[in-house]
C-alpha cells in the first residue's frame, strides 16, 4: 500500500496541464513523510510517494493513515496538500494529483477509482515523473558534491545510479494475456512520450477509464510501446519498484574532555573512541570518508580546525587515525584541548577489481599513511609526485598528489615486458589483445622475445658487451638555490669557473657550448607583499639569461649561466 | 658427505632467515637459487646482471660526478613506471630535474618523490666550516624516509640518492643502518638502489654497477663550440638549443663492480645520454 503527498500549484497555476511552477522545498515534505514511514521517495518537486505497507498496528486502518500525513505536513506548515492511499504508486500519484483532501482508495479498486478522472491527470503524473528523474539524477548528483568533493566519486556515483536505475524490475502484472505481457516487458524502464498522449486526447479520449479499456494491441499497434506505457499509467499501474531515498545521515561525532589534554598519544585514545563507531555506521552505509574535519575546542575558547582530503574513499580507523594524528603532528594545536569533534564527508564506497595477471598496486589507505609520514618528516608539499608546469623557466616543476591509479595501457605494457621466468606475477599466464579471453599460453608467446639471458654463454655476452646502450638523455642535478660562480671570459668564451664552495671547486673550462639564452615572464609583476614601503624595488619574477653547459678540469659537466640583469655568474645545474 | 654437511648449514641459514644473504652462486657449482630480477630497461646490462637488478636487495650505482649515474637511475626508473608499477625517489639534496625525469621516459604520475633538503646543505660555502650539520641531517631525515618507504611496501623501485653527499657525512653512517634497510627490504619484491660516489651500502646479494665517464667526451662538443660559437634564436625570441651548437651529452661506460648472485661478469657496457634539448 502506497500514499502519496502533493502540493497543488498556486490557484492561478491550477488547472494548467503544466504542473511547473514554483515548487515547494521537497525535502519539507520528505521529512514530513518520514515522521510516518522511513521508506519514502521523492517523485518530483511537489510529490512524494510513501510505502506504508505494515503501518496498520501503529497508525491504524489507511483512513488513519491518511489522516496522520495530513496531521504532519500542516504541523509542518506545508498547506494545502493532497493526500491520497491506494495500493499502487501510480494510483496513489494520480488521485493525489487529482483530488483535494484526503483519498482512500482500496486495494484492487484502483482502475474503477481512476476511470473518472480526466485525462489531463495523468499529464500532470507523467510530467512529474519526467521531473522526478531529472531531480533524482540531480539530488544525487548533488549528494555526491556534497559527500564526496571529488570529481570520481561523482561518476562511480553517477554510474552507481545508472546501474540501479536499469535494474528496476517489473512487478508481475495481474491478469493480463500474454501478448499483454511480452508487449509490455519490453517498454520497462521507458518514460512515455507526451506526444503520444496528445495523440490519444485528439481521438475523443477524455478520462483515463476509457483509455484504459482500449485493446493493448491495437494500442501498441498504433502507438507503439509508448502507448502501452500510458495504458498501464491510465490503469493504475506501477512501473517500477518504490526506490527510497536515502536520509542525509551526518557522520559526526564529539567527546567533551573532563581534563584537557595537550599530548598527542592521549588524543589518539579519543580519535579512536570518536573514529570507531563512525567507521562502524560508514561500513553499514557502504560509505567511505572523503574528507575528515577536526574540530578542536582548545581551553583558550578558541577553535583549532583542521580538514584532511583523502584521496581515496576508506573508513579503516585505525589509518583514519594515524593520518589524523600525522597531520596534527605537523599543525599542532597551540594550547590544551577541551572538546573533540569529527565529522566526516562521506562518498560511496571504493570497488576495486583486482587483476590476476599484474601485481597489485598498493591500497590507497596504505600510500595515503606513507605519503602522510613522509611530509611530516619532510615537510608540506616536498613530498609527492613531480609534474611539469607550461612555462619555460629553467627548472620549473610542480608537486602533484601521489595516487595510486593502474591505468589500463600501464597493465598491457607491464604484461608485455614481464619475463615469464621472472616470478613476477603468474609466469604461465601473459595477457594478449585478440585472444579469447585475452589469455594465451606463456610457453607461445615467449618465442618472439629476448631470449633468457641465463642461457647464453660467457663468450656471448662479452660480445654483445659493446654495443651501444642508449639513454633517452642525459640528466640534470639542478642547485634549486644556484650556486654563485666567478667565470673568466676570454672574448665571449668562458675559460675558468670557481666557486667558494669547497664541494664544487671548478676549474679549467675543457669544453663550452652555448650560449643559449633564455628570458621569460618579464612582463609579470609580482604583487607587493603586506606592509612593504611603496618606494621599496618590486621584486623580479622572470629570468633574463645566457647559459653555457660547460665541462671542467675537475671531470664535471655543468650548466652555468649569467644573469642579464645582474651580470652576475651562477652554476645552475650538473649534467649528471 | 660434504654435500649432507652444506644442505645442513643451507637449512639452519634458513630456519635463522639468513639463507637471502649468505648462500653465494658459484659458478659451476650446480646449486640453482632463484634470483628474482627486475629489468632496467637497458637490454645489454640485463643481460650481464642475468636479468637485472635483484629483488629484495640494495643495488648501488656508483661513480663520479658527471658520469652518468643519474641518468642511469632515470632509465631504471622511466623501465620500473612504464611497466605500471610503481617507484619512490628519496632526493637527499633536493637535486632532480623534473624536466629531465619527464625526457628520460619516467611516468611522472607512478613516481613518489621526496624531497629533502636543498642543495645549500651539501654544498656550503667556505666560509661554515668543515662541520656539515646540514648534510648530516638531510642524510639521516632520506635514510628515514627510505625506512619509511620500505616498511611500507607496494612499491617496486627505491632509490636513494646520496649521490653529492659528502665523503665524511656518509662514513659517520653507522653500518647497522644499512642492514636495518636490508633488512627490511628483505623478501619484498622491490629492488632498493643507492646512487653515491663510492660504495657504500650494497647489500650480499646486491650488485655495485660503477660509472666512469668516457675520456674522449667533448671532443665533438669542443670541435663543434670552437668553429661556431653562433646564438641560436628561436621563432619565440628565446634561444633554442636546437638552433644552437648541441652539446652532445655524456658517453659512460657500466661496470658491474660487485655481484655476488651474477653468474659472471663480462666487459663494461656503453652506455650514451644525449644532452637534453629544451
Amino acid at each position: 500500500m502506497f500514499a502519496c503527498l502533493y502540493v497543488p500549484p498556486s490557484p492561478v497555476m491550477r488547472g494548467a496541464l503544466a504542473p511547473a511552477g514554483e515548487a515547494p522545498d521537497v525535502s519539507a515534505l520528505l521529512e514530513a513523510a518520514r515522521m510516518v514511514s522511513p521508506r519514502v521517495a521523492a517523485r518530483s518537486g511537489r510529490q512524494v510517494v510513501i510505502d506504508v505497507e505494515g503501518l496498520e498496528r501503529l497508525v491504524g486502518d489507511a483512513h488513519a493513515i491518511g489522516e496522520r500525513l495530513r496531521q504532519v505536513t500542516a504541523e509542518r506548515g506545508i498547506a494545502p496538500v493532497h493526500v491520497a492511499v491506494a495500493g499502487t504508486c501510480t494510483a496513489a500519484m494520480l488521485l493525489a494529483a487529482a483530488r483535494a483532501g484526503v483519498t482512500v482508495v482500496a486495494e484492487g479498486e484502483e482502475a474503477a477509482a481512476l476511470a473518472p478522472l480526466p485525462l489531463r491527470t495523468l499529464a500532470v503524473a507523467v510530467l512529474a515523473h519526467e521531473e522526478s528523474v531529472v531531480s533524482s539524477q540531480y539530488s544525487v548528483a548533488s549528494r555526491q558534491g556534497t559527500e564526496a568533493r571529488s570529481k570520481k566519486a561523482t561518476e562511480v556515483a553517477s554510474s552507481q545510479y545508472s546501474v540501479a536505475s536499469r535494474r528496476i524490475p517489473n512487478p508481475a502484472p495481474e491478469r493480463r494475456t500474454l501478448s499483454e505481457r511480452s508487449v509490455s516487458t519490453r517498454v520497462e524502464g521507458r518514460v512515455p512520450s507526451p506526444d503520444c498522449l496528445a495523440v490519444i486526447a485528439r481521438w475523443g479520449l477524455r478520462t483515463l477509464g476509457e483509455l484504459a479499456a482500449l485493446p493493448a494491441a491495437d494500442l501498441s499497434e498504433r502507438l507503439g510501446q509508448d502507448g502501452i506505457r500510458w495504458q498501464r499509467l491510465a490503469r493504475g499501474e506501477d512501473t517500477g519498484p518504490l526506490v527510497p531515498a536515502a536520509e542525509e545521515e551526518p557522520f559526526e561525532a564529539s567527546l567533551e574532555l573532563e581534563w584537557p589534554i595537550a599530548e598527542l598519544e592521549p588524543l589518539s585514545f579519543v580519535l579512536t573512541r570518536l573514529l570507531e563507531p563512525l567507521s562502524r555506521r560508514l561500513e553499514h552505509r557502504d560509505r567511505g570518508a572523503a574528507v575528515l574535519h577536526l574540530r578542536l575546542r582548545l581551553v583558550t575558547r578558541d577553535l583549532h580546525l583542521r580538514s584532511l582530503q583523502l584521496p581515496a574513499p576508506m573508513r579503516d580507523p585505525k589509518v583514519l587515525r594515524t593520518l589524523l594524528l600525522l597531520d596534527l603532528e605537523s599543525h599542532p594545536a597551540p594550547a590544551g584541548i577541551d572538546a573533540v569533534t569529527l565529522a566526516i564527508d562521506p562518498t560511496p564506497g571504493r570497488i576495486v577489481q583486482e587483476s590476476l595477471l599484474t601485481r597489485a598496486l598498493p591500497a590507497p589507505e596504505l600510500m595515503s599513511t606513507l605519503v602522510a609520514r613522509l611530509q611530516a618528516l619532510v615537510g608540506e608539499g616536498r613530498c609527492g609526485s613531480p609534474a611539469t608546469v607550461d612555462s619555460y623557466r629553467p627548472g620549473a616543476f610542480a608537486m602533484a598528489p601521489f595516487m595510486v591509479e593502474q591505468k589500463p595501457e600501464a597493465r598491457r605494457q607491464k604484461s608485455e615486458d614481464r619475463r615469464p621466468d621472472g616470478g613476477r606475477g603468474f609466469p604461465g599466464l601473459s595477457e594478449a589483445e585478440g585472444s579469447p579471453g585475452g589469455l594465451v599460453d606463456a610457453k607461445a608467446s615467449t618465442s618472439t622475445s629476448s631470449p633468457a639471458p641465463e642461457r647464453r654463454t660467457l663468450s656471448e655476452r662479452s660480445v654483445s658487451t659493446r654495443v651501444e646502450g642508449r639513454i633517452p638523455s642525459a640528466c640534470l642535478r639542478r642547485f634549486r638555490l644556484p650556486i654563485p660562480a666567478r667565470v673568466l671570459m676570454d672574448g665571449n668564451r668562458p675559460i675558468s669557473v670557481r666557486t667558494d664552495r669547497p664541494a664544487l671547486a671548478g676549474g679549467r673550462v675543457h669544453v663550452a657550448a652555448g650560449p643559449w639564452r633564455t628570458s621569460g615572464e618579464w612582463w609579470k609583476t609580482p604583487a607587493a607583499p603586506a606592509g612593504a614601503q611603496p618606494s621599496a624595488p618590486p621584486r623580479r619574477t622572470g629570468w633574463n639569461r645566457d647559459e653555457w653547459d660547460v665541462a671542467l678540469s675537475d671531470g664535471g659537466l655543468y650548466r652555468i649561466f649569467e644573469d642579464r640583469e645582474t651580470g652576475r655568474w651562477f652554476v645552475g645545474a650538473v649534467v649528471d | 658427505m660434504p654435500a649432507t654437511c652444506r644442505a645442513d648449514v643451507e637449512a639452519l641459514l634458513r630456519a635463522k632467515k639468513l639463507d637471502r644473504t649468505l648462500v653465494p652462486v658459484t659458478k659451476g657449482s650446480g646449486i640453482a637459487v632463484a634470483i628474482e630480477t627486475m629489468a632496467t630497461g637497458l637490454t645489454e646490462l640485463d643481460q650481464q646482471l642475468g636479468g637485472g637488478l635483484p629483488l629484495g636487495q640494495f643495488s648501488e650505482i656508483v661513480g663520479p660526478r658527471s658520469s652518468g649515474r643519474t641518468s642511469l637511475l632515470m632509465a631504471i626508473l622511466a623501465a620500473t613506471t612504464a611497466r605500471g608499477e610503481l617507484a619512490a625517489l628519496v632526493d637527499t639534496f633536493d637535486m632532480f630535474d623534473v624536466e629531465s625525469m619527464a625526457a628520460a621516459g619516467v611516468h611522472l604520475d607512478r613516481l613518489l618523490w621526496v624531497r629533502g633538503e636543498t642543495s645549500t646543505a651539501a654544498f656550503p660555502p667556505l666560509t661554515a666550516g668543515r662541520r656539515q650539520p646540514g648534510a648530516d641531517r638531510a642524510i639521516e631525515r632520506a635514510l628515514k624516509a627510505t625506512n619509511l618507504v620500505l616498511q611500507a611496501g607496494g612499491l617496486s623501485l627505491v632509490a636513494l640518492d646520496l649521490a653529492d653527499a659528502p665523503a665524511h657525512a656518509l662514513r659517520r653512517i653507522p653500518m647497522t643502518t644499512w642492514l636495518r634497510l636490508q633488512k627490511t627490504l628483505e623478501g619484498q619484491q622491490a629492488a632498493a638502489v643507492v646512487t653515491g660516489a663510492a660504495p657504500m651500502s650494497r647489500s650480499a646479494g646486491g650488485v655495485t654497477l660503477e660509472l666512469a665517464r668516457d675520456s674522449g667526451l667533448g671532443a665533438r662538443g669542443s670541435t663543434d663550440s670552437r668553429r661556431d660559437w653562433g646564438l641560436g634564436i628561436g621563432d619565440s625570441g628565446r634561444a633554442t638549443r636546437a638552433a644552437a651548437p648541441l652539446f652532445p651529452g655524456i658517453e659512460s661506460e657500466v661496470r658491474i663492480q660487485r655481484a655476488r648472485l651474477v653468474p659472471g661478469m663480462g666487459a663494461p657496457v656503453r652506455l650514451t645520454a644525449t644532452a637534453l634539448v629544451a
